[in-house]
Parts: C-alpha cells; sequence; structure tokens
C-alpha cells in the first residue's frame, strides 16, 4: 500500500548552512535533512513517496532578488535531482523566488517543463502580501493555467515575529496557524480561489486555525460585500482545498478539520525533519477518531490523483 | 431555570458617541448597547444573568482611560442595583497603566463589589503574562479574582489584510486569546498565581486547534516544571466561553479537550443577540440538551453573590 506524505524538508547542503546561520534550522534539524536519513526515516513510517519542499529562505535571502532567485533554483535542481536519484521515493514542490513576479513565472516554466516539478510551493505570504494578494495575480493566472497542485507553508509573518519576547515559544507554535488562516481568507475574499478553479491547494498543518474560526468565516462570507462571491457558500469553496496532518495528528484538530470540510481532502504529512514518521502514523492511528477508510484516504487515496507520476 | 451570559458587552451612555467616532461601533450597536434592549434581548432567550464588561478601545489612552474605567464600572454598578440578579460586572482596568489599575482594582473590588475583572489580551506589544503585568497579577492572585479576558487586533496586525472585506475580529482576536493563554502559561504567572480563575473568550481563541503544538512543548525542561501533569492539564482549569463559536467544528473541539463544567455560555452582545446564540448553540449538534444546560449554568460558582439569589 502506498504511503505519500506531501509536507517533507529537504535543502541543499549550502541552504542548510545559510538556514542554520539564520537560526531558522537547528543543528539536530540540519543533521537529518538528507537523502540518506529521510530514506531511512519513511521506511521506518512506511512511507513510500514523500513530495519534498524547501524551507522558506531567511529574510536577507528572500529580500534580495538575486538570492531568491538562486535560493529557488539550486535547490529545486537538488530537490529534481534526488527525484532522479531514488526513483518513486522523492517528488517535488518547486519553490518560487517569490515575491520577484517575473522571476517567479520564469521559475514556474523551468520547473513544471525541464525539472518536472509534481507541483509549486508557497509560502503564505511573502512580506506584507499573503496569497491571493493582487500583485501575485499574475503568478495565480498561470498556475490555473497549467493546473497545478500548489502546496503552502506558513512561515513567521512580518507583522508578527516572536511577538512574545519573554517566553522562548517558536512562531511555528502560534504564529504559522495564523498565517495559513490569512492566506486562505485572502484566497477566498479576495475571490483568487473561485478565478482560478483548476488549482488544487494543499493548506498545511490542518488548514492552520481556519476549522477552530470557522463561524467568523461563516459570518464574514454573509456581509454583503463578499456574498457574491460565493453562490456555493464558503464551505463549498474551503472543501475544494486540501490539508494536511503535519503537526495536527490529534483528535481534536481532526474532529474539527472534519466538522468543516469533511476528511476527503485531508493529506498526510509529517513535516520531516520536525516529526518522524512512524510517530506522526502511530498518532493518527491512535486518534481514535479516524475509519479504515479515511485512514486509507489520507495515507494516499486523497492525494494520488494529483500525483500523476506515482500512480502505480 | 437559568443561563448566566459571560459574554456582554455595554458602556455607559457619555461614552457611545465616541465609541462611534472611533469606529469601534455602528449606528445601529450604538442604539442597542443600553439596558433597556439589552434586557429584552435577555428576556427573548431566557437569560436570566448577563455580566457586563465595557468595551475599551486602544484610542482611548492616558487619564482619558483611566476615567473611562472608573465611570463604567460605577455606570455597571449602577446597573447591578437597578435590575437585581440581572447583571454582574466583570470591571475594567486602565491598563497597561499598572498604578491606576491597582487603584481600580481596589475601588472596584472594595467598594463597587464587582463579580471580576475584564483584562484585554494585549496592550500594545505587550500580552498578558508580560513581566510590567506582574503587580496587576499578583494582586488580583490575593484578591482570588475572576478575569474575564477578551481580545482585540493588536497593533502589528491591525488590518493587514488590506485587499479583503474582513474584520480583526475574524482571524486576529482568535490568534491573540491564544498568545495571551500561553505567554500566562508558559511565562509562569498561572504557576505563581494558583488562585486567579480565567475566562478565555470565544473558546478559547485558537488555542484548542493549536493543542497538539503546546503539547510538544510541555516537556521542554524550563516548561516542564510549570506544568507537571502537561498542558492540557493546565489548559483544563481555565474557563472559555462560547461567544462566536457556535458551530460543531470549534465546539467538539472544545468539548473533546475541556472539561464541560469550564464552558460557559456567552453571546458577544449588541454583536450577536442571545437567542441566536442560545439555537446556534443547539444547531452545533455538539452537545446534548442535558449538557446544554450545564453550559448555561456553568459561571454560577465563579459568581458567588448571585448564588443567594
Amino acid at each position: 500500500m502506498p504511503r505519500i506524505d506531501v509536507h517533507h524538508h529537504l535543502a541543499t547542503p549550502k541552504s542548510l548552512v545559510k538556514l542554520l546561520d539564520e537560526k531558522i534550522i537547528m543543528q539536530h534539524d540540519a543533521d537529518a535533512m538528507n537523502a540518506a536519513q529521510a530514506i531511512e526515516d519513511m521506511d521506518k513510517g512506511g512511507v513510500t513517496t514523500a513530495i519534498n519542499s524547501t524551507p522558506a529562505p531567511p529574510r536577507p535571502t528572500l529580500e534580495n532578488r538575486e538570492l531568491g532567485v538562486a535560493y529557488a533554483r539550486e535547490n529545486n535542481e537538488f530537490l529534481a535531482r534526488l527525484v532522479a536519484d531514488h526513483p518513486g521515493r522523492f517528488g517535488m514542490f518547486a519553490m518560487l523566488p517569490m515575491p520577484h513576479i517575473d522571476d517567479a513565472l520564469k521559475e514556474i516554466e523551468y520547473a513544471l517543463d525541464v525539472l518536472k516539478a509534481d507541483g509549486i510551493y508557497l509560502m503564505t505570504s511573502y512580506i506584507d502580501h499573503w496569497l491571493g494578494d493582487k500583485i501575485f495575480a499574475p503568478v495565480f493566472e498561470e498556475l490555473n493555467r497549467r493546473k497545478v497542485l500548489i502546496y503552502t507553508h506558513p512561515h513567521s509573518p512580518y507583522c508578527c515575529t516572536r511577538p512574545l519576547k519573554e517566553i522562548v515559544m517558536p512562531d511555528a507554535m502560534i504564529e504559522f496557524g495564523t498565517d495559513t488562516t490569512r492566506a486562505i481568507a485572502n484566497m477566498v475574499f479576495t475571490g483568487t480561489a473561485q478565478r482560478c478553479p483548476d488549482l488544487n491547494m494543499i493548506w498545511s498543518h490542518a488548514g492552520g486555525t481556519m476549522p477552530f474560526l470557522i463561524y467568523r468565516f461563516l459570518k464574514t462570507a454573509n456581509i454583503p460585500a463578499n456574498q457574491k462571491l460565493f453562490p456555493q457558500g464558503i464551505v463549498a469553496e474551503l472543501k475544494k482545498f486540501y490539508y494536511d496532518t503535519a503537526q495536527a495528528s490529534h483528535e481534536v484538530l481532526l474532529t474539527a478539520l472534519r466538522q468543516v470540510v469533511g476528511l476527503d481532502h485531508t493529506v498526510f504529512g509529517s513535516d520531516y525533519p520536525w516529526s518522524e514518521s512512524a510517530n506522526c502514523i502511530a498518532e493518527l492511528k491512535a486518534t481514535g477518531v479516524l475509519s479504515a477508510e479515511e485512514m486509507a484516504g489520507i495515507e494516499y487515496k486523497n492525494i494520488q490523483p494529483l500525483l500523476p507520476r506515482f500512480q502505480r | 431555570m437559568s443561563r448566566i451570559d459571560v459574554h456582554h458587552h455595554l458602556v455607559a451612555p457619555q461614552y457611545i458617541q465616541e465609541l462611534r467616532d472611533l469606529g469601534t461601533l455602528t449606528p445601529h450597536l450604538a442604539s442597542i448597547m443600553n439596558e433597556k434592549d439589552a434586557i429584552a434581548d435577555m428576556d427573548k432567550a431566557g437569560v436570566s444573568l448577563a455580566v457586563n464588561s465595557a468595551t475599551l478601545p486602544e484610542g482611548i489612552e492616558g487619564a482619558a482611560r483611566v476615567k473611562f474605567a472608573r465611570e463604567n464600572n460605577e455606570y455597571m454598578t449602577r446597573l447591578v442595583g437597578d435590575y437585581p440578579g440581572r447583571f454582574g460586572t466583570f470591571a475594567s482596568l486602565p491598563l497597561p497603566d499598572v498604578d491606576a489599575t491597582l487603584k481600580e482594582i481596589a475601588y472596584a473590588y472594595d467598594v463597587l463589589k464587582v463579580d471580576g475583572v475584564h483584562l484585554i489580551t494585549s496592550y500594545g506589544d505587550h500580552w498578558l503574562g508580560d513581566k510590567v503585568f506582574a503587580p496587576v497579577f499578583d494582586e488580583l492572585n490575593r484578591r482570588k479574582a475572576v478575569i474575564y479576558t477578551h481580545p482585540h487586533g493588536p497593533c502589528c496586525t491591525q488590518n493587514i489584510l488590506k485587499d479583503i472585506d474582513i474584520r480583526d475580529s475574524s482571524i486576529e482576536y482568535g490568534t491573540d486569546t491564544t498568545r495571551a493563554l500561553v505567554n500566562l502559561l508558559f511565562g509562569g504567572t498561572l504557576h505563581r498565581c494558583p488562585d486567579i480563575k480565567i475566562i478565555f473568550s470565544h473558546g478559547g481563541g485558537t488555542m484548542p486547534f493549536l493543542v497538539e503544538r503546546f503539547i510538544r512543548m510541555e516537556k521542554i525542561a524550563r516548561y516542564a516544571p510549570l506544568m507537571p501533569n502537561g498542558f492540557v492539564a493546565e489548559a483544563r482549569k481555565f474557563f472559555y466561553d462560547t461567544a462566536q463559536v457556535l458551530h460543531g467544528s470549534p465546539l467538539l473541539a472544545l468539548k473533546h479537550l475541556i472539561p464541560l463544567q469550564q464552558i460557559c455560555y456567552g453571546t458577544d452582545y449588541p454583536w450577536r443577540y442571545s437567542d441566536e446564540c442560545v439555537n446556534g448553540l443547539i444547531k452545533s449538534g455538539a452537545f446534548t440538551t442535558e449538557e446544554l444546560r450545564a453550559i448555561d449554568n456553568n459561571a454560577a460558582p465563579l459568581l458567588p453573590r448571585f448564588a443567594a439569589r
């Protein structure tokens, strides 16, 4: 039985140094971010295929066009080599040098036409622009034209970096979830998601905090300015998205997610190297709230149709 | 039969216009934010007692903030006397002014006999649990206070989604509650102040949905002593209200995580109506009729002066 992990992070050795320097990752994370250890972890967790993505670049790289372009290109080529070197084991979500639109469009072409990436990885926000923002319209039009699978990942947004200064609380704990929620809101309330119906989008971590805030989404969709955006209701839009289980394999989260969008677009994610895949699978099974059929959906059935090269 | 609403906003009449000018209130909200309309709304849905908290925006600062707290606390106290058994008071405090706050705590408890205090989840770039607020929490702990908290959109996040029609209350409020809850717990305030009782608004902000993250933090050496039985054991000590979370998703998440007796009925009047909230809880499908009856009255132990009636 296949088991596909859509939330799996690797990067070039050069990028790992950069991420270490900026304290985005720790030494023991960097030590585990190589193909050999990743495959060992996948084997322990019964993961047949992991779709790799590279951690968000440090800010000096993101803000500098040349550095951003190089970071994306080098990592995309690195991930493509892993796909070739380990047939069937790795796929890739190519990174774009956003927020630089022209360069991002070039990288889409290269990543999909030359490197044959399985999809594109977008951050939930770039500087102070969230996905769905007007400035990203050309990128979304092109991705929609190509019917791309988009994997998204949150990060520390510029507005809210380490707001709790007196405690040691990585932004991943609170701020990441909210940034995903902002991006979801911006995608549907700008109408971007509706204008790009051929996109498939995966939101990390069970949708950030959106499922818990659903009542607010329902109310916001109902205000006159927003009503025409949702002819079938906002939940119909939210159900088109996919949601991964990375750092979200607790019964509380799965119960809440199920209530909003069901579980037929829920897909397995481990967050390697920040989690071990065997633990993630064990935790999902231990929740006691998933039927065997739902579990199989999460493990591969829900995502496999969107990954043509892993359909065997 | 009784039903207690812990999340109920009124403001002294002399401040209605100012809140309209600040954009906090729409004309409609301003027109119903008074005790007569509030009672009519409560009666429609069988709400016997509403504990009022005043909406105190950031735009009211300095001496005006001290005055706002005092005048609203006196107004709320008049309502308690004028409508016996119908209204309680969570006193406004002029934070971030710590000295003025300590004075207002003394006045509110010793003279006005309030039921608890109302804290906002953050003030400027300081969240509840920051060292600057330590004297306030120590005093509230000494008084075994009930603290009702309410979020807002903190400075760093106000109107950040510029292209869309969405209020800060939709996303940013929930997150700010989580920041405050986490800061109070992981910063050690709650360990130092075990006698306070805290109500978190809106089902705990986003905490229940992020619980897995916090469980992963509980074993870290610096935090383990603050939560010897883990994060969830600490989270289960708080009270959570149901305002603006009337859906099976947040309510079932909350129910899975928190003992039923810690979940309290709350409306968010005048932003939501009482009958809408009663029906929303039923329609969510998260609770049995018996559980809903319990939720209606779970705040009673926090409000001893109403027990005798």
